[in-house]
């Protein structure tokens, strides 16, 4: 029997990471939405996730972006270090994989908004930032495994994206991402690794923020997708790699593929159900895989606070 | 038979020196922690270490290297072991060695003062801590207790809720090889 988290810790979680989080993705979301230049397309929940990331981000900084911790980060220097994390062979690496997963999210994001805005030239993009993701993550212990671990984790983004797209508005996606970063989550407390906990909770807090809003005004809120296509799997990749309790493959896995078990939804004719259901009918799709991954976990490890 | 006698001399100075190296392992050196928190403290160390000691005509001229396997770090708390191995902290699968390489030892008031390089987390860093230093023959004893900043090495989790002074006890107790 798992104990529960003290009630003061759970206190600090939320007043330190997931409230900023929320508090400025539904600011900003709310703002940027009523902007004339700003509320085509995605770009206000592209926006809100940044924004939501940066102020969940600010106090504890579990995702740390400065490359040296005695000064700000230069771009310069970000670039540098970019050109060496691509050129790199070696197995151990500075800044570690994880520092360039909100980059590449944020990589992502644009993406999203130049596919909305351009066309297809998106998919390219989106494509190429699939690539690098993956090869940036991926653990450097030799050019094949970089390789694999590349096109594996591309192909899933694209796939992911691909799936999402048909579920961009309504608050649906954000809604059930949210729920599935909050079972992420738990399974960092698993693997111990409590920074990747905090930045599940604060992906979690930013996501539920643009889905209330998302659903009360009905708006686009396709910049999500690039949270679950790049963002969640690439936490997953991470986490297997760093961390130091064995939890089943199938944990990270199931985890990493649960937003494609929405394209079920479209051996479903539309005409036969309410938007409702259809949400429902999501929310159920994406959530089954993840309750089965924190089930195959719960089977081998102990959730302690 | 005074080249036999120089041969000799020379053969017998060369073992001296081969010997006074102290090759240093988990048995006879012993690293062990303190971590603090507002809420507590947890005690460890680490079960596998190799190096080397070259002990000189004196302990100033005594020189130090030693590699640490951190993914064999272990502490009071088997969750607290796992935290510490995971990217919060050391991110062993990342880091697995530390290093420390001793670079000068001066006479202090109360001792001897090591200067080296700490290498951790994929940082280096030279620190000055002090020690007490006993050398007889081929023996060698040292000890030394002293704080360093986790910060210093990039480890920079928990900012508040894990203190940054770290204290760290070295003791060896070898003798060279015969």
């Amino acid at each position: 029997m798992a104990a529960l988290p003290e009630l003061s810790d759970v206190m600090e979680l939320l007043r330190a990471e997931v409230l900023p989080a929320a508090g400025a993705a539904a600011a900003v979301y709310f703002v940027a939405s009523m902007l004339p230049l700003v509320r085509r397309a995605s770009i206000p929940a592209a926006l809100a996730i940044a924004c939501g990331f940066a102020a969940g981000n600010w106090q504890d900084q579990p995702i740390d972006l400065r490359l040296d911790s005695s000064h700000r980060l230069h771009g310069s220097e970000f670039l540098t270090a970019l050109q060496s994390a691509v050129v790199s062979t070696n197995g151990t690496v500075h800044p570690p994989q994880r520092f360039w997963l909100v980059w590449i999210v944020a990589g992502g994001l644009i993406a999203h908004v130049i596919n909305e805005m351009a066309g297809n030239i998106g998919w390219w993009l989106k494509l190429i930032v699939g690539l690098l993701g993956g090869w940036l993550l991926a653990p450097h212990d030799s050019m094949t495994t970089r390789l694999v671990y590349a096109a594996g984790y591309a192909a899933l983004s694209m796939c992911i994206w691909w799936v999402l797209d048909d579920h961009s508005s309504g608050g649906v996606q954000p809604f059930t991402a949210a729920l599935a970063a909050g079972a992420i989550s738990i399974l960092m407390l698993y693997a111990h690794i409590l920074r990747y906990s905090q930045l599940a909770m604060i992906m979690s807090g930013t996501l539920i923020a643009i889905a209330f809003l998302a659903w009360w005004f009905q708006t686009d809120c396709g910049a999500v997708a690039a949270v679950a296509a790049l963002g969640i799997p690439g936490l997953m990749l991470l986490s297997q790699h760093d961390s130091a309790i064995d939890l089943p493959r199938a944990s990270y896995s199931l985890m990493a593929v649960a937003p494609v078990t929405l394209a079920l939804l479209g051996f479903v004719y539309r005409d036969n159900l309410g938007a409702r259901f259809r949400g429902i009918l999501a929310i159920l799709l994406w959530l089954i895989p993840v309750c089965a991954s924190l089930y195959l976990t719960s089977r081998v490890a102990i959730l302690e606070f | 038979m005074v080249r036999v006698l120089i041969l000799a001399a020379a053969l017998g100075t060369g073992m001296v020196f081969a010997d006074s190296t102290v090759s240093l392992n988990a048995d006879n050196t012993k690293i062990t922690f303190v971590g603090t928190k507002p809420k507590g403290k947890h005690d460890g160390g680490f079960k596998k270490l190799t190096g080397t000691a070259k002990l000189g005509s004196d302990p100033t001229a005594l020189k130090v290297d030693l590699e640490i396997d951190l993914t064999s770090i272990f502490t009071d708390n088997e969750k607290v072991t796992n935290h510490l191995k995971s990217p919060d902290f050391f991110d062993v699968k990342n880091h697995p060695k530390s290093k420390f390489t001793v670079t000068k030892v001066e006479k202090d008031k109360d001792g001897y003062k090591l200067t080296g390089n700490l290498e951790m987390h994929g940082k280096s860093k030279e620190i000055s801590v002090p020690a007490t230093i006993s050398q007889t023959g081929d023996s060698l004893k040292l000890e030394s207790t002293f704080k360093i900043n986790r910060f210093d090495w990039d480890i920079n989790y928990g900012k508040n809720k894990v203190d940054d002074m770290v204290e760290i006890k070295v003791k060896i107790d070898g003798k060279a090889a015969k």
